[in-house]
């Protein structure tokens, strides 16, 4: 693990090298200050800036309005290029044919991502010190679950997205199947679960909708291990498939 | 320092090297020769351990290529074809990349940086970033970049393709001069750039190895030019065939010249042009040309590479003709 950080440098310095990053934060920061703005607002027509519901406001902010497009399109823009790009234009060559693992460059690449998703997330952070600065006292809890529980979903979509780009070397048809990827799983389950009247079926529905999750447990401050090993599990598997085809010219 | 086994690889069906087994000492550099599609690069990636062979194996540095991968790529430095840059990188900020990720300590990074970058013409262009970089400023980058961890093999696939005429003359005495401490496997289809700075070459063609010498061992022995006036071909040619040492004979078309022109292959040109004189005496021959034809390292390698396919005979007739510059630059 020697090059990790070596590697997970170069992939964040090679986000901020491309213009896409910045439309991504600007996109990103517009329409999160707006959604803000939006919850604020509501929270005001309760009672003003002292009956704000902290909580509520924070929770919503967290757990809806813009949050599921973003949480659906980041992952794919951060991670098409990571792998596809690299065996397009050839650097893999380069990249493997220096003393590194194929373990370490698979784990930069979601790192990098991660820390770009994650750093884009916390500056939202400044919302936060706003509403104190007004004079609310925010649920510590809700605030921490859930940032925990947007970092902990983007990093599945990350980690699965990064395998969709790790098996072909077209990096729009990396986008392609990961966007499709993540609007399934934001929407499926909720399909399943209106399509069907079978218990079971339901069951999992349940357990796989992610929507619920974030926004029943998550954004009320409230961690369920049963999530936690949805996403860890979710991470390992993306991961694992990733460095499995990676590994696959070994073997052809 | 380099030292492959049967090494073979197998695209589905399609085999693309075959068991081809070579050695290369140590400060030895060798000249890897075939025409596109031979499996130079092929056989490249598979030493440089980016990927496996089908089957055979290679040791790089005294360390398997598959086994110990990690420790064949700590001591080789790779220069693939078309060298795959990326372009929004700054030169310096690139080298300072790949140096940490090739073990330098922070200590060594800076010598060592500045060090690959003066030695390969790069160092006024540090800031630059190298997507604004001509083709041959980039090669020169890779260069920088294989060498900067100062391994002691080099493997440069086609380091002077898409360079122009003063670069590859840049780019060939850097090389020369790395070949007197380093291990050098190059390819190219450049062949006075073999001449020049190879000692040795690995002619490969259909993934198969065609031929493995050194180039004077290859130039050597190579045939003799006779020309005769006024005797019938046949009866010459049959008296010529005859002689000790003469492998094989050709009678090369004349242009206008007063005698018939015969190709002798040979082992020993010397021996060989003795007893043609002393044939020529007793027979009371008009024995107008008598030359050694020491071959061109072009003719050789045309030769090498046509004599699996059908067309051989025209093609030896095709080499003693003047005008095989032009069947030998494309290839």
């Amino acid at each position: 693990m020697r090059n990790l950080w070596t590697l997970t440098r170069r992939e964040l310095g090679a986000f901020f090298l491309s213009p896409l990053a910045y439309v991504i934060i600007f996109l990103f920061l517009f329409f999160q200050g707006y959604a803000f703005k939006t919850w604020l607002h509501a929270g005001q027509q309760m009672g003003g800036v002292e009956g704000i519901d902290v909580g509520q406001v924070l929770g919503g902010f967290l757990g809806g309005g813009f949050v599921w497009w973003f949480l659906m399109l980041l992952p794919p823009v951060l991670t098409f290029r990571s792998l596809a790009a690299e065996k397009s234009s050839g650097r893999i060559e380069m990249l493997f044919t220096a003393p590194v693992t194929d373990i370490e460059v698979v784990l930069a690449k979601f790192l990098g991502a991660l820390i770009f998703y994650s750093i884009l997330w916390l500056s939202t952070g400044v919302y936060v010190l706003y509403v104190i600065n007004a004079g609310a006292e925010p649920d510590w809890g809700v605030v921490t679950t859930g940032y925990l529980g947007i970092i902990l979903f983007g990093a599945m979509l990350i980690a699965i997205n990064l395998f969709f780009s790790s098996v072909t070397s077209n990096v729009v048809v990396a986008l392609i199947l990961s966007l499709f990827f993540n609007i399934g799983v934001v929407f499926a389950p909720a399909l399943i679960d209106f399509l069907t009247s079978n218990a079971a079926v339901k069951n999992i529905a349940e357990y796989i909708q992610v929507v619920d999750h974030l926004e029943k447990d998550f954004s009320n401050g409230i961690v369920d291990t049963r999530h936690i090993i949805y996403y860890g599990s979710s991470i390992l598997l993306g991961l694992f498939l990733t460095l499995r085809t990676v590994e696959i010219r070994k073997w052809r | 320092m380099i030292e492959a086994l049967g090494l073979t690889k197998k695209y589905g069906s399609m085999t693309a090297v075959d068991q081809i087994s070579f050695e290369i000492d140590a400060r030895e550099v060798v000249g890897f020769l075939g025409p596109n599609g031979a499996g130079k690069t092929t056989t490249m990636k598979m030493l440089s351990c980016f990927m496996p062979a089908t089957s055979g194996s290679a040791k790089v540095a005294g360390y398997d290529v598959v086994r110990e991968s990690l420790k064949v790529r700590q001591n080789i430095g790779y220069l693939p074809e078309n060298v795959p840059l990326p372009h929004e990188m700054k030169v310096e900020e690139y080298l300072q990349y790949r140096a940490r990720l090739k073990g330098i300590s922070r200590a060594d990074r800076k010598t060592r940086l500045s060090e690959a970058m003066d030695r390969c013409g790069v160092a006024h262009v540090r800031k630059k970033a190298i997507g604004a970089l001509s083709k041959g400023y980039r090669q020169r980058v890779g260069l920088a970049d294989a060498l900067v961890a100062n391994p002691p093999i080099l493997i440069l696939d086609e380091p002077t393709e898409g360079l122009d005429p003063e670069q590859i003359l840049q780019v060939r005495g850097l090389i020369q001069e790395l070949g007197r401490d380093h291990t050098i496997l190059l390819s190219t289809h450049i062949l006075p750039e073999v001449e020049k700075i190879c000692q040795r070459v690995i002619v490969i063609s259909s993934g198969t190895i065609r031929a493995m010498d050194t180039l004077t061992n290859l130039k050597k022995g190579s045939g003799v030019l006779v020309e005769i006036q006024g005797e019938t071909e046949a009866a010459v040619a049959e008296a010529l065939t005859n002689v000790d040492g003469v492998t094989d004979l050709k009678v090369v078309p004349s242009e206008g010249e007063e005698g018939s022109r015969y190709f002798l292959h040979t082992e020993k040109s010397q021996a060989v042009r003795e007893q043609v004189y002393r044939l020529a005496v007793s027979k009371a021959w008009v024995l107008l040309g008598l030359s050694d034809e020491s071959r061109r390292l072009e003719d050789i390698y045309i030769e090498i590479v046509t004599a699996d396919r059908t067309l051989a005979p025209t093609a030896v007739t095709d080499l003693l003709s003047p005008g095989s510059e032009g069947a030998s630059s494309h290839a």
